[in-house]
């Protein structure tokens, strides 16, 4: 038992911190999202043996929490709405990185949300395929589009990438 | 889309050579190339996180709650099943008691259409049927041939019979 708590620990300290931006990063949940990084391995430990079975324990806990994170935006209570989103990087930043985030929030959810998982996470394909529950295809097909979208938005001309 | 995975590091690194060398002799590929590397790159510094380590420690007082509560759970639905069991198994032999030796008539109306004809008359002993397949007497019998390596006086064929899983063999008595 103790062994298993211990092997926990260790999971939370090597991808607490990646967790953790992910919930961050969303603004809904951003205000609960130590919170939810503690039901994520709550709910990891209810299911444990597929924890222990997983081919990436990392992907399968995003996976987790992205399902955490749903339920805590179906339960949301309006008043929940006003927590406020993550603070902007201090930084100046010049204007294309700027264009750059206003183009990201333009694509389709899905795309928007398989590309945050690759650029930010730096999750593999299949990992991806894991965390949204899709074929490795469909991952490179939403990353295809979204990163053919963006160069469209920030290069104002249609290019054709095949 | 091997552009994109170039650009994504996702390439295997034989493909990736090979890929390279595409690149090299077609400049309108590379350019494509390096444009959806731009791209990328750009995304992923204006997505860019700065993780932090999470404030709290991992919650392993409420972790070892939930691990007691699922043990408990587990041996409450273990324990729900065996005794399903039983009392299945109670009722049944319950049933199988009280029908033993009674009129089959009797048995039959209580719950049967009564506009069915009774196939026993009403209060007739039914013997316990030596017809029957799985019959306590077939068996025996059987068991009792195979061991004397006769059969039954007068019949001309046998069931040969090795394993449950097999389908049996008739076999003419020589």
């Amino acid at each position: 038992m103790n062994e298993g708590m211990e092997q926990l620990e260790q999971l939370y300290r090597e991808t607490g911190p990646a967790l953790l931006a992910f919930f961050r990063h969303q603004p809904a949940l951003a205000g609960a999202a130590e919170d939810l990084l503690q039901d994520t391995f709550v709910r990891a430990l209810q299911h444990r043996e597929r924890l222990d079975g997983a081919v990436s324990r990392r992907a399968y806990l995003f996976g987790i929490a992205r399902h955490v994170g749903l339920d805590a935006l179906r339960r949301r209570k309006p008043l929940d709405e006003l927590v406020e989103p993550p603070a902007a990087p201090a930084t100046r930043e010049d204007a294309r990185l700027e264009s750059m985030r206003a183009a990201i929030t333009e694509l389709p959810g899905p795309q928007r949300e398989t590309l945050m998982l690759k650029l930010q996470h730096e999750l593999s394909y299949e990992e991806i395929a894991e965390v949204l529950a899709i074929p490795v295809g469909t991952v490179r097909s939403r990353l295809h589009h979204a990163v053919l979208q963006l160069r469209q938005i920030m290069t104002g001309s249609n290019h054709d990438e095949n | 889309m091997l552009l994109l995975d170039q650009a994504m590091g996702e390439l295997r690194p034989e493909v990736a050579e090979l890929l390279e060398a595409h690149l090299t002799r077609t400049p309108k590929a590379a350019r494509q190339a390096a444009g959806l590397a731009a791209t990328i790159q750009l995304a992923r510094q204006a997505t860019a996180l700065t993780p932090e380590a999470p404030r709290r420690p991992l919650a392993v007082a409420r972790l070892r709650k939930v691990q007691t509560a699922m043990r408990w759970r587990t041996a409450a639905w273990e324990l729900t099943r065996m005794a399903a069991c039983a009392v299945l198994g109670l009722i049944l032999g319950w049933q199988g008691h009280i029908n033993r030796g009674r009129p089959v008539a009797a048995m039959a109306r209580p719950g049967g259409n009564p506009d069915l004809p009774a196939m026993v008359a009403e209060g007739e002993q039914v013997p316990e049927s030596r017809t029957d397949f799985w019959s306590l007497a077939n068996l025996g019998e059987a068991q009792r041939e195979r061991q004397s390596g006769s059969s039954r006086p007068g019949s001309r064929y046998r069931l040969h019979w090795d394993s449950p899983v097999k389908m049996p063999q008739v076999e003419e008595n020589l």
